[in-house]
């Protein structure tokens, strides 16, 4: 009994002693740091590269950062920008970290900075992110303002409420949901939910084709069947690409000698629904197998874009001569914009060359050769060429 | 039963241990040295901080001490990795039954921040758990729960750097994290590596995918990491970056990293120990299995015989258990060389699951037939159709002579090894798919359902 009494006694003792630490320190921070320190400690951690690059300068800093004061978190986030990804996971679980141990509320520093166009993209993400768990329905209302925002992340979180949105209008009014869905599919970016709207709407009656809503390239020339038995013909640069990558043009008209003789230039067109190009269907389920597609590309304007490709198949893709991306990879999974990787798009016409590769293996989920292709914006936008 | 779904961004580690710098003795700061590295604005109030930190800590420190027990490899409150030390095997005893609702056992359960087929691990008080979210799974999650109450402690959400795709029924959380006790490893499909501090604080974090992005596939990968001698040792296997790699689990810097056959293989390396007391970790793929020094990445020996794409390698008593068409049994405990083969038996071959021992028998899972065998010769005990037990993935758990199976139905059962023949004791049905394999620590049995994390008691 005794002893507990003096328990209680430190008990009360300890809490008028943090009530004083708290009283005292406020208005400070009680870990404040300079700001060049903290700028130091950032770029320390903006710097990290490969292979664990820059670690031993990043560890302490993260120690250091993670006792930053959340009024800093501006700073903190400010330095999201312009990160490559992993320098960003190291920003973030030290954001993460002093948000934890805030014992201030932060929605407001957080709505402001979020919903700030000027601030970076990543950045206003991760404020929107912490929004949502400490002040879910002001976060819920000012994604819902975000449908068109240049923060890829806040379009995707204010689709996605769009998206649940209809769903709960359908129940009651099918129209209103449709014309919820529309709104949501032109602001749509991430393939995913606009498959998902694609899908709702053919529920409630409204057909959209996903090769219109991602806006898949479906006209093609295709050039096959070409070696590739044991997989040999993924790094044989055949007649066709050398050209390609000398001339960055293609003579349509030429033959050339094919896997079991002389092959042509064909027409081939993707499916109106799915937009996927079927060359097992067109070339009679040939294994060890390579074929190459070109398309015509026009564009108004040069601007920044991407090549996005669905297939299960290894392939490479060259835009204008240049080679843009190459995966041999082989039966492992496939989906709309599987691949996807950054190109120059130029004014006038862009000529792009395929080279879709299949294997010989024998199990009947390994029987599939076909793509989906198709060009988009840096945000995802799917961009159709010019007449 | 308790049952929170609170985010826990607001409790600020309610639980003391979490921020209990004794926790975290490599690199993560404490407070008052982190105090000590930057300028303070205010010497009164700095001095009143560090009294009442010091008080805080003494205080905290003297209502849990029931509560810091050690948390090591072989303390009983813990489970650290796939399999728990790679044998499936429990140090403790879990609970016999498996039942919710009045009368039942179940001590808690917590709905999770998004999906997982990733085993749980427990360090001490505290479960790990990983999830995935988003669009493609690109949202990672790590949570830390506690083990006696349930209740979300901190987690930590980062996005990943490498191909987040999977299979529908898979997840990118799917590789089970690992621990040396003090920090915790956090592995995922998309190859994102983030090292936290007991108290979810970020130590380092590498980008697998982003270092070498051809890494993985986009069925999903799933091969666990395992930490010994200082190293996290993780195992890429797929047809572009093929590799296993040592990490030095301080600095999170390449220790080595060797190549690896250019086809996909989902099994998790195994840590084993010779008679001079050095470590082995065991890396298998269908083109043969090697033994690697956990330091230098060198070959210690190796073996022409193929290993499974899926089950894993098991140790016990001195034995070396390879999956494949056929479960091979190496005597690794009899020398400190290359090790001969024991015994081979064709009939033993599991289909997922990664083979379970004791250290008289070893269990396999064969779709739904369960095989028990003789661990010193391989001969064949018994065999039991698990009636009710769909498609399964997770390796089963054991603890005493009792076997806990679930299905990717999430029906779980509790099989006991009665000697000669084998009981089904107890059914459950967990309402969610179970694919990864369970923890078992201080008594308890931690599953970790596609979202939920559950802890029966």
């Amino acid at each position: 009994m005794k002893k507990s009494k003096t328990s209680h006694c430190l008990r009360a003792a300890l809490f008028l002693t943090m009530l004083l630490a708290i009283a005292v320190n406020a208005g400070h921070d009680a870990y404040s740091q300079d700001d060049a320190s903290l700028n130091a400690a950032l770029d320390s951690l903006r710097q990290v590269g490969k292979e664990g690059e820059g670690y031993s300068r990043a560890i302490p800093a993260a120690n250091q950062l993670r006792q930053t004061s959340a009024s800093k978190i501006d700073m903190l986030l400010n330095a999201m920008a312009d990160t490559n990804p992993v320098a960003e996971n190291w920003l973030r679980g030290v954001i993460f970290d002093v948000a934890r141990k805030s014992s201030k509320p932060m929605a407001t520093g957080l709505q402001r900075y979020a919903m700030d166009q000027s601030n970076n993209p990543k950045g206003r993400g991760l404020a929107m992110e912490l929004l949502q768990k400490e002040a879910p329905q002001t976060a819920s209302k000012l994604i819902s303002s975000c449908l068109n925002d240049p923060s890829l992340a806040l379009r995707e979180m204010a689709v996605e409420q769009a998206i649940i949105g209809a769903e709960n209008t359908s129940k009651q009014n099918t129209d209103q949901a449709i014309a919820d869905y529309r709104v949501a599919l032109a602001a749509a970016r991430h393939p995913r939910q606009l498959a998902r709207i694609i899908e709702a709407l053919g529920k409630l009656g409204e057909e959209v084709s996903t090769a219109d809503a991602f806006v898949l390239l479906t006209d093609w020339q295709s050039l096959a069947p070409m070696n590739n038995i044991d997989g040999v013909g993924f790094n044989m640069a055949y007649a066709p690409e050398n050209e390609f990558q000398t001339s960055g043009v293609l003579d349509l008209k030429a033959e050339h000698e094919g896997k079991e003789g002389k092959i042509s230039w064909q027409p081939i067109a993707g499916s109106a629904d799915l937009g996927e190009v079927d060359l097992a269907e067109a070339y009679n389920k040939e294994k060890g197998a390579i074929a190459y597609l070109l398309t015509e590309f026009k564009s108004d304007q040069n601007r920044p874009a991407q090549a996005r490709l669905g297939c299960i198949n290894a392939n490479k893709i060259w835009i204008n001569g240049k080679l843009v991306m190459q995966n041999e990879v082989y039966h492992a999974g496939s989906m709309i914009d599987q691949y996807i990787a950054d190109f120059p798009l130029k004014k006038g016409v862009n000529r792009v060359l395929l080279k879709i590769c299949q294997n010989e293996q024998e199990e009947s989920w390994a029987q599939d050769w076909k793509f989906q292709f198709r060009i988009t914006d840096p945000s995802g936008k799917g961009l159709a060429s010019k007449p | 039963m308790n049952q929170n779904s609170h985010p826990l961004f607001f409790l600020i580690n309610k639980n003391p241990r979490a921020n209990r710098p004794a926790m975290n003795t490599l690199s993560a700061p404490t407070p008052s040295t982190a105090a000590r590295r930057g300028p303070l604005t205010n010497s009164i109030g700095t001095t009143v901080f560090l009294v009442c930190t010091a008080c805080l800590i003494w205080c905290v420190t003297a209502d849990t001490a029931k509560g810091a027990e050690p948390t090591n490899n072989s303390g009983s409150k813990s489970w650290l990795g796939f399999r728990g030390d790679g044998t499936s095997r429990a140090s403790s005893s879990a609970p016999e039954k498996l039942e919710i609702g009045d009368g039942g056992n179940l001590a808690w359960k917590l709905k999770m921040p998004g999906r997982s087929v990733a085993g749980p691990i427990v360090v001490g008080d505290l479960v790990v758990t990983t999830s995935s979210s988003g669009q493609d799974g690109e949202v990672l999650h790590i949570s830390g729960v506690n083990l006696q109450s349930g209740k979300l402690e901190w987690e930590q959400t980062f996005r990943a750097t490498g191909r987040p795709f999977c299979h529908p029924t898979s997840a990118n959380a799917a590789p089970s994290p690992a621990s040396d006790g003090q920090r915790i490893f956090a592995f995922f499909s998309s190859n994102d590596l983030a090292c936290l501090s007991l108290s979810g604080e970020l130590l380092w974090y590498r980008g697998l995918g982003y270092d070498y992005p051809k890494a993985g596939n986009d069925v999903g990968m799933a091969s666990s990491p395992v930490v010994v001698d200082g190293t996290v040792i993780v195992k890429v296997e797929a047809q572009g970056d093929s590799f296993a790699a040592a990490i030095d689990a301080e600095t999170g810097k390449n220790l080595w990293r060797i190549e690896r056959p250019q086809m996909s293989n989902w099994a998790s390396p195994l840590v084993i120990q010779r008679p001079d007391d050095r470590n082995e970790v065991v890396i298998q793929s269908r083109q043969g299995v090697i033994a690697v020094d956990p330091r230098s990445g060198k070959t210690q020996w190796s073996t022409d015989e193929g290993g499974s794409a899926i089950p894993s390698p098991t140790s016990a008593d001195g034995l070396l258990i390879l999956p494949s068409d056929e479960v091979i049994a190496l005597n690794v405990g009899a020398s400190a060389s290359t090790p001969e083969v024991a015994w081979r038996n064709n009939k033993l071959s599991p289909r997922n699951a990664s083979v379970v021992a004791s250290d008289a028998r070893l269990y396999s899972l064969k779709g739904s037939v369960l095989v028990a065998a003789n661990l010193k010769d391989g001969e064949q005990v018994w065999q039991k159709r698990l009636k009710g037990l769909g498609s399964s993935w997770a390796t089963p758990v054991l603890s005493e002579n009792r076997l806990y199976i679930f299905d990717q139905t999430g029906k779980g059962l509790v099989v006991e090894d009665q000697g000669e023949d084998a009981e089904t004791i107890h059914e459950i049905e967990l309402g969610e798919g179970v694919l990864g394999s369970p923890a078992i620590a201080d008594g308890r049995l931690v599953i970790r359902a596609a979202n939920t994390l559950f802890c029966f008691q």
